[in-house]
């Protein structure tokens, strides 16, 4: 048998785990489009060294490090007016992420069934704000309601969401599934 | 349903976009600072990301469907392999030029310190400002209170006087002192080791306390810990308002007791000799400095000033006098003398370099008899005109301490047996000490030292701790 192909290997590794990447960007930097420019970034750096990953070690664990390295380096080139964490507050985080990596995708699996839970209008705000991508501004006009309103609703639903996650978490069949 | 958290309405406001300057701040330091904090902004930040990741996926079919038809996470949908095996080919084949990638993976902090409260420190190996990032390394709290957060999130009041170590994300070691330890359940298994037993935690709350022989004890105020004693390989669990204590010897487990863990029961046990505290404010004691000829400004009435300068004026030392009359007879084993320094303001302490201090012991009785009014730079007991030394002839080093660069306050102490022997040797009851700065000074600005003297409002004068025998 031939030796993997690295190509392919990295493209398996980053496949299967690019989601959980995006995840933990996202934390340190919430904003979606400036999340999205690191990632891709961080994609490319990640394929760029993948000669250094040593094979059988935990990609995951490899790819936040560079990926962190981009969040560091992107706060560094950007000067702009928008509101930045200290680099304090983004080690906390990842460090955070770090440790419960798989309590976060535990969580992840049981948002879908949370999801399916919601009353029809819920899932509708939902759908604009997150598949749509509109803005509070844009969601207001398309529904003829009030931004404030709709914040409320928003928060209401995410708020919802993350009590039926921990609470699904909590239950004891949940505890160690994988 | 529980009213939202302060954090869940800040992670609203920042993720559509109203968050203020001030809310920010105020979630920064929230995760920074409390490790429950930290974990619900990930979560939701993460359900954030989830959402917005499922829902961009697939065309416009209602968003639980489209949730619902998502692969768990690990599992590899084919058509997007091959995506991305297109992505990665053109990333390869690009024309793009990336700068070398310089990794850096970084020292992790393994624990932050989140609060002081009238703290004063002693030499660390750690850095002693609120919020700073603690990595492995020794905190040295001279008194006060520190609040450290471990990365695993136990959470640890540290007591001064005490010297803990950090190991990793979720161990310490007590040299001495006491501590109270919060561990929230993410952060079971936490340890704190002492010299003969680790106590390894399984829930709680609990107080610990080492004392310089590595005697400890434990308090458990709610929950569960286990202790394990080195030299026998014993182990001992305790349980909600059980307590143990830990010698070299053995761990004995104790009743219920009075909710007033007695940290000094070990001392106490022991029939120790019999201590005697002086000051050089008792009996017939006095205490001044002397300063050098043609210096006719920058006096002190409450500290005694201390300076080596190479100039022939400004410079200064310090006589005490400690009445032992009231001693009864048999001899000295041990004694130590405490001196409590404070800034004088005069000078820059930042110009200082580090400093050695010397207490010498005047051997010519004749010269026990100085009063502070008459007292001059030349009359002075055991004169010399240097600044750092006194007269050989006349007067014996019985100890020297040391500050590092920058200090100028702090309470030090020297002890040992010179200083016990020159005491218990005193045939007239009247010791005289000398105290000077060995240390010449760097550069000029630099402050001058000064202890509290007799007549200091708040700091206790020079000290005798004596041990009889």
């Amino acid at each position: 048998m031939s030796p993997p192909d690295p190509a392919e290997e990295f493209v398996f590794l980053l496949a299967r785990h690019e989601r959980l990447l995006g995840a933990y960007v996202m934390t340190m930097v919430p904003h979606p489009a400036d999340a999205d420019d690191i990632l891709q970034e961080a994609k490319v750096v990640m394929w760029r060294h993948f000669a250094k990953f040593e094979r059988g070690t935990n990609f995951v664990a490899w790819a936040r490090k560079v990926a962190f390295h981009q969040v560091l380096a992107f706060r560094k080139r950007k000067h702009r007016d928008r509101l930045d964490f200290s680099e304090d507050f983004l080690r906390t985080v990842s460090e955070e992420v770090e440790r419960n990596g798989d309590r976060l995708e535990r969580r992840e699996r049981a948002l879908h069934e949370c999801v399916a839970k919601l009353p029809p209008d819920h899932r509708d705000t939902l759908h604009l704000r997150y598949h749509e991508n509109l803005s509070l501004e844009e969601m207001a006009a398309r529904l003829s309601r009030t931004v404030g309103a709709l914040y409320r609703l928003l928060s209401r639903v995410r708020h919802v969401l993350h009590e039926c996650v921990t609470r699904s978490l909590a239950r004891p069949e949940n505890e160690s599934a994988v | 349903m529980n009213p939202p958290s302060e954090i869940l309405s800040l992670c609203d406001r920042l993720l559509d976009g109203q968050l203020t300057a001030e809310e920010h701040a105020r979630l920064e330091s929230l995760v920074l600072t409390d490790p429950d904090a930290c974990r619900e902004y990930v979560e939701v930040l993460h359900l954030h990301a989830a959402l917005r990741q499922s829902a961009s996926r697939l065309g416009d079919a209602p968003l639980a469907e489209v949730l619902r038809s998502m692969p768990a996470a690990g599992k590899v949908i084919r058509p997007q392999f091959r995506a991305w095996w297109k992505i990665a080919a053109a990333l390869v084949l690009g024309a793009l030029v990336w700068s070398a990638f310089a990794f850096r993976a970084g020292e992790r902090p393994i624990a932050r310190l989140v609060e002081v409260k009238a703290a004063r420190w002693e030499n660390s190996s750690l850095p002693t400002q609120p919020g700073s990032a603690l990595q492995r390394g020794r905190l040295h709290l001279a008194e006060g209170l520190a609040r450290i957060v471990f990365r695993s999130g136990a959470e640890v009041s540290l007591e001064g006087p005490a010297e803990l170590e950090l190991l990793d994300g979720n161990a310490c070691f007590l040299h001495s002192g006491a501590l109270v330890a919060h561990v929230p359940e993410p952060a079971r298994g936490f340890r704190v080791g002492t010299a003969h037993a680790e106590l390894i935690d399984h829930g709680t709350d609990f107080g610990i306390s080492a004392d310089a022989a590595g005697r400890a004890q434990v308090q458990v105020l709610e929950g569960d810990v286990e202790l394990r004693h080195g030299r026998s390989g014993e182990t001992l669990r305790l349980a909600t308002r059980q307590s143990a204590s830990v010698t070299a010897e053995r761990l004995s487990p104790r009743g219920p007791e009075v909710d007033e863990p007695d940290r000094n029961a070990f001392a106490r046990a022991e029939s120790r000799p019999a201590t005697v505290t002086l000051t050089s404010a008792t009996g017939a004691g006095d205490a001044a400095y002397v300063v050098s000829p043609n210096s006719p400004t920058h006096f002190s009435d409450t500290l005694l000033l201390l300076k080596n300068t190479a100039t022939t004026s400004y410079r200064r030392k310090a006589l005490l006098r400690f009445d032992l009359t009231a001693l009864p007879p048999g001899g000295i084993a041990e004694a130590a003398l405490t001196l409590n320094f404070e800034a004088t303001g005069f000078g820059y302490a930042s110009l200082l370099g580090p400093s050695t201090f010397a207490v010498y012991g005047v051997i010519d009785e004749a010269q026990d008899a100085w009063t502070a009014d008459s007292l001059t730079w030349e009359n002075a007991p055991a004169f010399s005109p240097e600044a750092g030394a006194v007269d050989p002839a006349h007067a014996v080093k019985l100890g020297t301490f040391a500050m590092p660069a920058g200090v100028a306050s702090g309470s030090y102490a020297i002890s040992g047996p010179a200083l016990a022997g020159f005491l218990a040797a005193d045939a007239n009851r009247r010791a005289t000490l000398v105290v000077v700065r060995e240390s010449m000074e760097r550069q000029s600005n630099s402050a001058v030292h000064g202890f509290a003297g007799n007549h200091h409002p708040t700091l206790a004068p020079p000290t005798l701790r004596l041990v009889l025998k």
